[in-house]
């Protein structure tokens, strides 16, 4: 693979995972405001997203998309008991918040330099900070391929490893299912084939 | 969405196009910071094990509120945290280093999946127990702001606060003049109002019913004492509280008596009780005052101390039925030294029993002593009538009331919630007089190893922190939970102390009744709707509101029927000062911290009240009385209490100087409290006599009444109601616990207790699925029968009972997954002033006042 | 090294279950009871107090009939179940004249009670099982097994109580009193032997190794909890 279309290839993962993070957080004026304008369906071709773009289309502005979006997270994620969706990795892997896999992420993102902002407040094995995780890792990626910076590049690469292989590998593919299976909003069932198909792809291609 | 086939990294790479230009030239962080730059962590990790101990006080899971530490690891990589398990304190007098599985149940609690961790509200303005309320997230604060321009539009009393009486809520419904009714204190209303009537008369120096947590306003020496009687005090609730349960053991290791009565035979009936009998539902007030003719009639009562403790010689004229008082408001006696009427305190040798006719003000007036009315009152009491009506063999209860006086004044018979004297029957609160009478008799009240009074060590309510600068206004003049219409309490409440009982048992029916009130805001985790009896009719009325909240730590059912719920910090999350009166032989404070950080958008109430109550009367939530939010109350009051107790500079310092306990150890006084409080003070006295009853047409005595309801044909099963040991009305901490709902499932907590007798007189079979349903004629108005399945158990020791578990399950398909009930206070008719007034002047609710019939389902 | 038991009294035990939940927090088996398997549990029986756990045989028929030796009876009382040596062929589940250890399938645990070994009681004098410490009535004791023996013998005598637990099997480090026929309270009809004074017909292991190591806390955290209890399940050898 050339440097150059390593480089592209690092930016779209980089883009998804950053796309993903916002995606599977609680829905804001941005991205129903981005759909209205049929920012994502555009550059989506295929039969698979007409139930997609219809979904976009029936809303009359983006303030009814939102309130839609917002409804069905909030039932998802929020109010439903047992919780439909579950947001934290834990609950997951050991059933309740602040287990073993909340420390272990949070370690994951010690090593790369970061912490929760203080205001976020909730548990840091959050489906949108794993996401927003990798993201970032592959931004380091490319920082230390274009730099040059080996021991950093090797960094990046074995936090990504470990985040998808014993995180995200098992976590998001879980979330994918459990949003698929119990959402109503065909954004959700999107977005939840995007994120299975595209960790499926990652522990593919970038588990060592 | 993927059926068709994999996304294709072409597919992804298009995905990608709308934005990843933008991200090669800064790190897509949103809630991530960067602490060091990449690569240039130190990597040395710290290990995993760094523990620390944070001093808690049990979150209000029953009376006993022992002192524990919770055992936290921390990492220190990271600085997350996570509580692991509790410690117990055996420097605590009450839990002695104990506790019990609810404490350790909360450790869990706080990591609840399922918890709410942000505010909720409504767009489907259609509610009911299964519609989709549409909910979406919105912040707290936010919340508040519309919730109170919402609310400003009502008038004080549209609006109602189902909310106990902490100084917040007593505050807040005050400077509102909105009403303030709460099942929790409800449970304890009975015992609260008798004793205020008979000894406490709030307020005084001793007594704040806020932090006495039960309102039971003392505590009983189990450790000590020689001889005790359960009126279904060993409920099977009991089986769990650690703080009574160490004291209870010491007490029978060391020869303790214990006799039980209690149709269920309970497993401290097994070996913990000498002797156990299995009493009609209903009918221990016919054992009591059988117990009092015996005494009385044998002369066994302490006659020392209720000459000098007790009105019993004080004169009650025949006409009137009340006290006979001088100028001054004392009460007469009749002097045998003088022959002649003295003030009660200034007589050395008053005549105890008899009838005399005295001169008051010219007029002659026939008076016979309280002791006097009393032996009248019970003459035809005798152990042999009881014995007709409990099915208690009448010797034994004369051998038993001997026993009981001999044994003198370290005697006791507990009370302290739903058991004894709780509001189960509408004669309850007649059980509570002479539970409180039989102390009296035996001297044992404010009697090391009887009944311990509470220290003077108390926590100031906000009133006292932060004086309020003008009179509150008027609350509303008819109360929705119709507390208006019982004056005896309702005197207490308005004029004595604000945190007394509600009568939440009619709040269902007021509100279904009337269209007075349109916003109900329910405050107490888990409690509001849970603890409704027949909520079904709480349910019917929350449709037409303009407006509810709940504050829960997590959505239940009541949360199908509001317009917002904001989420409040699990009870580990708060930091807190308890004096456990419950125990108070010794004054004692501990202290708890917050083992971590709310997370999410939590809102404490504290932070609630005052926001509501600074928008809304402003006046009263200023230092100053102004509007200037620079000059908020402060409502320091642990720090305040801490201080006058001389226990520590203030919180901090308790915590974290003086390891969160206080305790001081003096040797407890006999009957110095009674001296201090009485209502003839300086010399203070125990009322027998309750003048208030008779002003609304009760008897100032206790008298035999049987229960509302009646056994009718196939309703011929009388309602027993109790909790595992392990829950707590319907705390998610503990119903929403896979490990303890198995627990419960392998100990039937999921069904309906039968006898086998009983089970085969209907053909039933262990397991059988059953329908439990409420005589119609005493719930008229939206029945809701009970579907279970049942156990069959000689522990239902009677084949005219049957017993439901309190507190578990959920009603809403939205919360039923995985769980598991029902809902014992379907089967109880909501009361009303109507039915109410004429068996009882309390109002207390009568939660096992029901006979039901049982079908196969 | 002293060899340990605990006396249950059943006489003061409520059925308050506050022994299953800290067993469940002390050894983390939170996954392993929502599946219904638990080291103690406590049943409210129409005739008393069963409590389903671990009778610690002084001759253990699982040790006996397990043949990959995952089960082993230590010379200071607890019989240890090795999660590595363990094939899982559930022949104790099967062979258990007390009907005592479970198996988990979700898990692919046997559950069975350690008697808290990794508490190190041998070392540390004030260390007791988690079940002991937070018994709310004192109904649990711990202690040397010969003064166990010794304290129900005269309790038996003194109140006119059954031992269950001295002859069964052999004899056990569980030693239950109760006032009703223990059959009838629920706990099994097994076979009464002599007791087998001096120790076990089997090997019996040594110490936990180097326990005292990290057994300075009685509890520690997270991770290293984890690890520890699972060194211990594995007899830490």
């Amino acid at each position: 693979m050339s440097a150059n279309l390593r480089l592209e290839s690092l930016g779209s993962r980089m883009a998804v995972f950053a796309w993903l993070s916002k995606a599977l957080d609680y829905p804001g004026e941005e991205l129903a405001q981005t759909l209205a304008k049929g920012g994502l369906v555009e550059n989506l071709t295929g039969d698979q997203w007409d139930e997609l773009r219809e979904y976009i289309k029936s809303f009359k502005s983006a303030e009814e998309l939102l309130l839609d979006l917002q409804k069905d997270y909030t039932r998802l994620c929020y109010v439903s008991k047992p919780r439909l969706v579950p947001l934290f990795e834990s609950v997951y892997k050991e059933g309740k918040l602040y287990q073993d896999s909340t420390f272990d992420i949070a370690r994951l993102y010690d090593e790369a330099g970061l912490r929760p902002e203080e205001e976020f407040n909730l548990p840091p094995d959050h489906i949108t900070l794993e996401l927003e995780f990798m993201s970032y890792l592959i931004y380091q990626e490319i920082e230390a391929i274009k730099n040059r910076h080996e021991e950093n590049e090797q960094l990046a690469l074995r936090l990504q490893s470990e985040t998808i292989k014993n995180h995200l590998g098992v976590f998001g593919l879980g979330f994918a299912d459990k949003l698929e299976q119990h959402c109503r909003s065909p954004f959700y069932k999107s977005a939840a084939g995007i994120l299975r198909d595209f960790i499926e792809y990652e522990l593919q291609h970038y588990v060592n | 969405m993927n059926t068709n086939g994999r996304l294709s990294r072409r597919t992804f790479l298009k995905l990608t196009g709308i934005t990843s230009a933008a991200f090669v030239l800064n790190p897509p962080l949103r809630n991530l910071s960067v602490a060091y730059a990449f690569g240039e962590h130190p990597q040395e990790q710290a290990s995993y094990t760094i523990l620390k101990k944070i001093p808690q006080v049990c979150a209000r899971a029953c009376e006993c509120d022992c002192a524990y530490n919770v055992v936290v690891g921390v990492d220190k990589t990271t600085g997350l945290e996570r509580a692991l398990t509790i410690e117990g304190r055996s420097e605590d007098p009450v839990s002695r280093g104990k506790y019990c599985i609810k404490a350790l149940g909360f450790v869990d609690g706080i990591y609840n999946p399922d918890r709410l961790l942000v505010t909720l509200k409504r767009t489907n303005p259609k509610r009911g127990v299964d519609q989709d309320p549409g909910w979406v997230k919105v912040k707290t604060d936010d919340a508040l702001t519309e919730i109170i321009e919402k609310m400003k539009k009502y008038k004080p009393d549209e609006i109602l606060f189902a909310s106990p009486g902490d100084p917040y809520s007593n505050r807040l419904c005050r400077s509102l003049g909105s009403t303030r009714s709460d099942q929790r204190t409800e449970c304890f209303g009975t015992h609260y109002y008798l004793n205020c009537l008979m000894v406490t008369n709030p307020p005084n120096k001793y007594y704040s019913s806020t932090y006495t947590v039960t309102h039971s306003l003392w505590g009983f020496d189990y450790s000590k004492t020689k001889y005790m009687l359960w009126f279904g005090f060993d409920s099977f609730s009991k089986t769990a509280k650690a703080g009574i349960l160490n004291h209870i053991a010491e007490g029978k290791r060391n020869g303790t008596k214990i006799v039980i009565f209690n149709p269920l035979r309970t497993p401290f009936a097994d070996y913990i009780g000498d002797e156990w009998y299995p009493i009609k539902p209903g009918t221990d007030l016919a054992v009591t005052l059988a117990m009092i003719n015996t005494i009385l009639k044998e002369k066994l009562y302490q006659e020392g101390f209720i000459k000098d403790y007790t009105d019993a010689a004080a004169l009650v004229d025949t006409q009137t039925k009340k006290h006979l008082t001088d100028e001054n408001g004392r009460y007469l006696a009749w002097c045998t030294a003088h022959n002649k009427l003295e003030p009660l305190r200034e007589c050395d040798k008053p005549a105890l029993d008899g009838s005399h006719t005295v001169e008051i003000n010219g007029k002659q007036v026939t008076a016979k002593t309280v002791l006097q009315l009393l032996q009248d009152n019970v003459k035809d009491c005798t152990p042999e009538w009881a014995e007709g009506i409990s099915e208690v063999p009448g010797k034994d209860i004369a051998r038993i009331a001997r026993e009981f006086a001999e044994a003198a004044p370290t005697v006791c018979i507990p009370n302290l919630k739903r058991d004894p004297a709780g509001p189960n029957y509408a004669n309850s609160w007649r059980l509570m007089h002479s539970i409180n009478i039989l102390h009296a008799l035996t001297g044992s009240f404010d009697h090391d190893g009887g009944v311990l009074f509470l220290s003077g060590v108390k926590i100031p309510w906000l009133e006292d922190t932060d004086p309020i600068v003008k009179p509150y206004p008027e609350q509303p003049k008819k109360a929705i939970d119709y507390r208006t219409e019982y004056p005896v309490t309702n005197e207490i409440y308005r004029n004595k102390d604000f945190s007394a009982p509600g009568h939440y048992g009619m709040v269902g029916h007021g509100l279904y009744h009337s269209n007075q009130v349109k916003v109900v805001f329910f405050k107490g985790p888990h409690r509001g709707m849970h603890a409704l009896i027949q909520p079904q009719m709480a349910e019917a009325a929350l449709e037409k509101m303009d407006l509810v909240i709940d504050w829960n730590l997590y959505p239940d059912d009541g949360a199908y029927w509001c317009d917002y719920v904001l989420p409040a910090p699990h009870q580990f999350e708060e930091g807190k000062l308890d004096i456990r009166q419950y125990y108070p032989k010794w004054p004692c404070m501990v202290g708890g911290v917050p083992v971590q950080k709310a997370p999410g958008d939590c809102i404490g109430w504290g932070a609630i009240a005052k926001k509501i109550g600074f928008a809304m009367a402003p006046e009263y939530w200023t230092t100053d009385g102004s509007k200037d939010p620079n000059k908020m109350i402060k409502g320091n009051i642990n720090d305040t209490a801490l201080k006058a107790a001389g226990a520590a500079n203030d919180f901090d310092d308790f915590i974290n100087n003086k390891k969160a306990i206080w305790i001081d150890k003096k040797s407890y006084e006999n009957y110095k409290t009674i001296r201090e409080i009485g209502y003839g003070r300086p010399d203070g006295r125990i009322r027998l006599y309750i003048d208030e009853f008779v002003e609304v047409g009760h008897e100032a005595l206790p008298k035999w009444a049987p229960r509302w309801t009646a056994s009718e044909g196939e309703y011929k099963f009388s309602l027993l109601v109790t909790r595992a040991g392990w829950h707590m009305h319907a705390d998610p901490n503990f119903i929403d616990n896979p490990a303890i709902n198995m627990l419960s499932t392998k100990n039937y907590i999921d069904c309906v207790w039968v006898s086998p007798e009983a089970g085969k007189e209907l053909g039933l079979q262990e397991g059988d699925e059953v329908i439990v349903e409420t005589n119609p004629k005493y719930m008229p108005e939206l029945p809701r029968p009970v579907r279970s399945k049942i156990h069959l158990t000689s522990r239902v020791a009677r084949k005219d009972c049957i017993l439901l578990f309190h507190g578990i399950g959920h009603r809403s398909k939205w919360l039923k997954n995985g769980v598991w009930g029902y809902r014992d206070g379907d089967l109880i008719p909501q009361k009303n002033p109507t039915i109410g007034k004429p068996h009882d002047p309390t109002g207390m609710g009568w939660v096992e006042d029901v006979y039901v019939r049982i079908r196969k389902a | 090294m002293a060899q340990y038991a605990i006396l249950l009294d059943t006489r003061f035990c409520t059925g308050c279950n506050t022994c299953f939940y800290k067993c469940v927090q002390e050894n983390r088996l939170h996954d392993v009871a929502e599946n219904g398997n638990t080291r103690t549990l406590v049943y409210i029986n129409d005739t008393g107090m069963y409590h389903h756990r671990c009778m610690h045989c002084v001759d253990p028929t699982c040790v006996a009939n397990c043949e990959k030796q995952a089960l082993t009876k230590t010379e200071y009382g607890p019989v240890l179940w090795d999660a590595e040596a363990c094939i899982r062929c559930q022949t104790c589940v099967e062979k258990c004249p007390f009907h005592i250890p479970m198996f988990d399938e979700a898990n692919r645990k046997i559950v069975k009670c350690s008697m808290c070994a990794h508490r190190d009681f041998d070392q540390n004098k004030d260390a007791q099982p988690a079940c002991v410490e937070v018994c709310p009535t004192g109904a649990l004791e711990f202690g040397e097994r010969q003064a166990m023996v010794d304290k129900a013998k005269k309790m038996a005598a003194d109140f006119k109580l059954n031992i269950y637990g001295l002859e069964e099997n052999g004899g056990t480090s569980l030693l239950i009193l109760t006032q009703e026929d223990p059959l009838k309270v629920g706990y099994p009809e097994v076979e009464k032997k002599a007791a087998a004074e001096g120790g076990s017909s089997w090997k019996v292991v040594g110490a936990v190794a180097g326990a005292a190591a990290v057994a300075a806390v009685a509890y520690v955290g997270l991770k290293k909890y984890g690890e520890r209890k699972d060194q211990i399940d594995r007899g830490e050898k």
